[in-house]
Order: C-alpha cells, then sequence, then structure tokens
C-alpha cells in the first residue's frame, strides 16, 4: 500500500501544531494583557472551534484564492497556496490554533500572578519572565494544547479539502484516504480501515506519551509539596 | 534616604488615601486585615499603579502622576518578600537565588554560596521548592530577596502562613536582616507584637489611611485613635463616665491587663457580674457584664483571689491607664 498518505499527514499535522503552539501561546499572552479588545480578540481565535470545517475551508478559499486578499499579494510573489499541500497546513493550522490558545490561556490564567511580580522586583526583564517563569508554569497547559492541537490537526478533514482538495500523492492525507476509500466502495473498506486503525494508534500514543510526560514532570518538582 | 510617598487609588468601595515619609529604618505598617496596607507595599513595589500622588525615593522619583512617570518595578530595586512566597517552582533552590543576580557566573555562584549558607540552605540548595517546608521556603524567599541586592525591603506579612513553633525562629532571621539592611525597610503585619519585636517605627493603617505613626512604644502607651489602640491590644471600649469627661472625648479605652478591684477612693467604678472565666498558663482573663458594656479584665495567673462566675464585683484602673478617643 502507498504510504505517502501517512507521510502527508504527519508532515502537515506537525507544521500545523508547529505554528499553533507559537501562535497560540502568543495569542494567550496577548489576549491576557488587554483591556477593552479582549473579548472580540478571544472570540475571533476561538471562532474556527465552533465553525463547521466548511466554513472555514470556504473562508480561508476566499482568502486564499487567487482573487483573495492574501492570494493575490502571494501571486505577485509567483506563490500559489490553493490544492497544494502548504494550504492544507494553514487549514490544519487554523482549526487547531483554538485548542492551543484555550489551553494555555487557561494555564497562564491559573498561574499566580505573583510569580511574575516577583521576577519584575528581582530586576528580571519581561521577556526573562516570560521565557523563564510563565512558559514553565504553564508546561502541562502547553503539553495538552500540543496533544489536542497535534490530534486536531492530523484529523482535519473538510477545510483541507476544500483548499487542499484531494489529490493523491500530493495533498490527500490519511482522513481524506479514508473519505476517498470509502466513497470508492466496498472493496477498498480494507484502506479505510487500516487508515483509521493508523490514526486511532497515532492519537493514542500521543495521549499516553502526554500522560507519561505530565507524571514525570509533577514528580520531578516533588509532587505536592510536605 | 527615605522613602516619601503620596499617592491615591481607587477600588471598587474602597479608596486608599496616603501621605507619610519613612526613614532609614526598619518601620512596621500595623493594619486589620483588608485595611490597604498590602497594596500600599505593591504600589511601592510597582507591582500596583495608584490613580495618582507621588512616591519618591531619595533624589530618586518612582512615581510621579503630574509627570505621567512611572518607574518599572525592575528599576525600583525594591525586594519583595511575597506572603506566599512566589517561588519559581520549576526552579531549585540556588536557582530561584540565581534569577535576580546580575553579573558573571562565578560571582553569581560565588554569591550565591554565601546566601545558601548565611540562610541554612547549602544542604537543600538542589531542591525544587515543592519539597521545601514552610520555614524553607520562607528562607529561600528571603535569601531571594537579597540576591537581587535591593536598597529597600518590603515585608509582605512574612510570618501569616507559618506554623506558630516556627515564627520565632523566623522572627529572629528577620530581625537580623532587617537590622544588617542600610535602607529602608517595611514590614506589614497585623500583629503588634510584630512591629514591637522587630521593628522601632510603626505605622498604624486603617481603612485606607495612615491613622497614626510613631515610635512603636509611644503607640502602644499613648494611642491617639481607636484604630491604633485596638492594633495595640486595647479590648475595652465604654463611653465616657460622668465626672471624666474631657473636650470631644466620645470613648474611653482601657487595656485588660489594666483593670483592677476599684477602691473607694476611684473616681471609675464600673460594677458588673462576672459571665466566665477564661483560665490561661500565666494569667486569666475574666468576661464581666457592666451597664456599661462587656468587659475583659487580665489578671497574674498567681493573683491570690480567683474571680468566680456570677460573682458581684467593681472595676477600676488607674486614671493614667485610661485612654479617650474621639471616634
Amino acid at each position: 500500500m502507498d504510504a505517502t498518505p501517512l507521510i502527508l499527514s504527519l508532515e502537515i499535522a506537525l507544521l500545523a501544531t508547529a505554528f499553533s503552539i507559537v501562535i497560540g501561546i502568543a495569542a494567550a499572552w496577548f489576549v491576557l494583557r488587554l483591556r477593552r479588545a479582549q473579548a472580540l480578540l478571544d472570540g475571533i481565535l476561538t471562532l474556527p472551534m465552533v465553525l463547521p470545517p466548511t466554513v472555514v475551508g470556504f473562508a480561508l478559499l476566499l482568502l486564499m484564492g487567487k482573487n483573495g486578499p492574501v492570494g493575490a499579494l502571494l501571486n505577485q510573489l509567483g506563490i500559489s497556496v490553493i490544492f497544494t499541500p502548504a494550504a492544507a497546513v494553514v487549514a490544519a493550522t487554523v482549526v487547531a490554533i483554538p485548542l492551543m490558545y484555550r489551553t494555555v490561556r487557561g494555564a497562564m490564567e491559573q498561574l499566580d500572578p505573583d510569580l511574575a511580580a516577583a521576577g519584575r522586583t528581582l530586576g528580571m526583564s519581561e521577556w526573562r519572565i516570560f521565557v523563564q517563569v510563565t512558559l514553565p508554569g504553564c508546561m502541562p497547559g502547553i503539553a495538552a494544547g500540543t496533544v489536542l492541537s497535534f490530534a486536531r490537526a492530523l484529523g482535519e478533514f473538510g477545510a483541507t479539502m476544500m483548499v487542499a482538495g484531494n489529490i493523491p500523492g500530493k495533498t490527500q492525507t490519511m482522513s481524506i484516504a479514508i473519505y476517498s476509500a470509502v466513497q470508492a466502495g466496498k472493496a477498498h473498506y480494507d484502506e479505510a480501515l487500516f487508515w483509521t486503525a493508523i490514526i486511532c494508534l497515532m492519537s493514542f500514543a500521543g495521549m499516553l506519551a502526554v500522560n507519561l510526560w505530565n507524571s514525570i514532570y509533577v514528580r520531578r518538582k516533588g509532587g505536592k509539596g510536605r | 534616604m527615605s522613602l516619601w510617598i503620596d499617592i491615591y487609588k481607587k477600588l471598587g468601595d474602597f479608596s486608599l488615601s496616603m501621605q507619610q515619609e519613612f526613614p532609614n529604618a526598619p518601620t512596621a505598617v500595623i493594619g486589620a486585615s483588608g485595611s490597604g496596607k498590602s497594596m500600599l507595599l505593591r504600589c511601592i513595589a510597582g507591582i500596583e499603579k495608584p490613580d495618582h500622588g507621588r512616591i519618591t525615593h531619595g533624589q530618586a522619583v518612582w512615581y510621579d502622576a503630574a509627570q505621567k512617570r512611572c518607574l518599572p518595578p525592575q528599576k525600583r530595586r525594591a525586594g519583595y518578600l511575597f506572603q506566599q512566597y512566589a517561588l519559581f517552582e520549576n526552579k531549585t533552590v540556588s536557582g530561584n537565588l540565581m534569577m535576580g543576580m546580575t553579573g558573571k557566573r562565578a560571582e553569581k555562584q560565588r554569591r550565591c554560596s554565601m546566601l545558601l549558607e548565611r540562610f541554612q540552605l547549602t544542604e537543600l540548595a538542589d531542591l525544587y521548592p515543592a519539597q521545601l517546608s514552610g520555614g524553607q521556603k520562607q528562607r529561600t524567599a528571603l535569601a531571594r530577596m537579597l540576591a537581587a541586592e535591593p536598597e529597600v525591603l518590603l515585608l509582605d506579612e512574612p510570618f501569616s502562613a507559618l506554623d506558630t513553633h516556627l515564627r520565632g525562629q523566623v522572627r529572629r532571621q528577620m530581625a537580623e536582616v532587617m537590622e544588617q539592611h542600610d535602607g529602608v525597610s517595611l514590614l506589614v503585619t497585623h500583629e503588634f507584637s510584630e512591629a514591637l519585636q522587630l521593628c522601632s517605627c510603626a505605622a498604624v493603617v486603617s481603612d485606607g489611611k495612615i491613622v497614626e505613626y510613631g515610635a512603636c512604644d509611644s503607640l502602644w502607651k499613648q494611642p491617639k485613635t481607636r484604630a491604633c489602640a485596638e492594633l495595640t491590644g486595647m479590648r475595652n471600649f465604654i463611653p465616657v463616665p460622668d465626672g471624666l469627661q474631657r473636650t470631644g472625648a466620645r470613648s474611653m479605652g482601657i487595656r485588660p491587663e489594666h483593670l483592677r478591684l476599684a477602691r473607694e477612693s476611684d473616681r471609675l467604678q464600673l460594677s458588673g457580674i462576672v459571665k466566665r472565666v477564661l483560665p490561661g498558663l500565666y494569667s486569666c482573663q475574666a468576661e464581666v457584664e457592666t451597664r456599661q458594656g462587656p468587659l475583659l479584665w487580665e489578671l497574674a495567673g498567681d493573683c491570690w483571689q480567683k474571680p468566680e462566675g456570677g460573682q458581684h464585683i467593681i472595676l477600676s484602673a488607674e486614671e493614667d491607664n485610661l485612654h479617650f478617643f474621639l471616634d
């Protein structure tokens, strides 16, 4: 059997997860510093989570298509995104960001504000406080967000289908391969079953890995204290 | 260098308005919980920003609303000891100490080990905060604060999270730190005994204002306000009796230990019935119901005649020990 859907899915999901980690953490940090525009920006960042994937896909298509604002700009540089693996990465990133953003934001809100204050009175720069105090303090949240984002990116179907299409060997990921196989009739159910099993295994292994990491992390910090 | 504050801040229904100069000496900030004493410390450190006013330290302007100047906490060099310590959980004890240090690595390590030794933390250097006991966390927080070489020390109820038996030990260490520090140090507390042990002067905070400032013993001997009297352990407040009137005085206070059985010649005669006797190790206390209100009477533990419940007695006090308040 051709392994390209697996490799393609992994590449897309890993890239999308990496982007959503960076964007999600930055967004959480930024939104928590806002006063007035907080609710508005929070809504925008969470929207892809509640919208049907087709709506997200269509919106991305309008944005990145040849006549869309982003697409036109890229077109001038000679880049076309639509129906390429890059479009799949964008789609997966957009749907994964809300999960990362929400989880990290929750972790940041739980963090004792006196920790950052302590850093300031000790003369640490805001950047050092962010890197050495806030981020480590949110580690369990970041880990949970990473698993959720990766699982979401790996399983992304609707939006990807609309902006990246279903080109075997180029943009056909595992979840799209399942859809194609089922569409092709009962004779291809074996193939669908195979990809289904792979996705289940990978998602499950990811969850286990993070749980394991979390328990080690907690133990290293000495548990709940004396 | 002295610290000079003149700040206003509104927080919902509560408003803070304080003007005070703090000299180069250990000073206590005493107040009940919710009186605004921690907020004062946070404003000085720069963690919170007042609505308007001015804060200066020596020649340096830390905050000036009129000039729209607000120095970030990083540049104020004010060390802050947090009530719950606020240690960095992901760093070891020595890692916590190094966070506030600047300079070369070898130099940092040298100073770190000196501080570890001074606060008996050498053995614990590689442990994480979650592995420490309350007293050890406290010492780590104290050492971390000093590692950044602050010019002003701000200590926010440093003993409140500790068990009673640990307090004595930590108190000695705190006294040493405050004595050795050359600069302003402020100790926020709600216990007058702590202020008395560690500081020569105290500011009394009540309802967002500094109502009194002075030497600790004179605040105890001659409180001018009821807030100060209450915080220094005065428990009995009654309306001013006839024959003892002072201009403007609306209430009179007597310390429980100053009450005694009345003599013929006393102008103050408070007759009442003993409600309950509370035994103690070195003194016993009696709750006495009088027409003027309930009184708490403290007797030396070895007094020859202990009162009994239901007994009818007349109490009085030396007139020097009566305090009069405008409120």
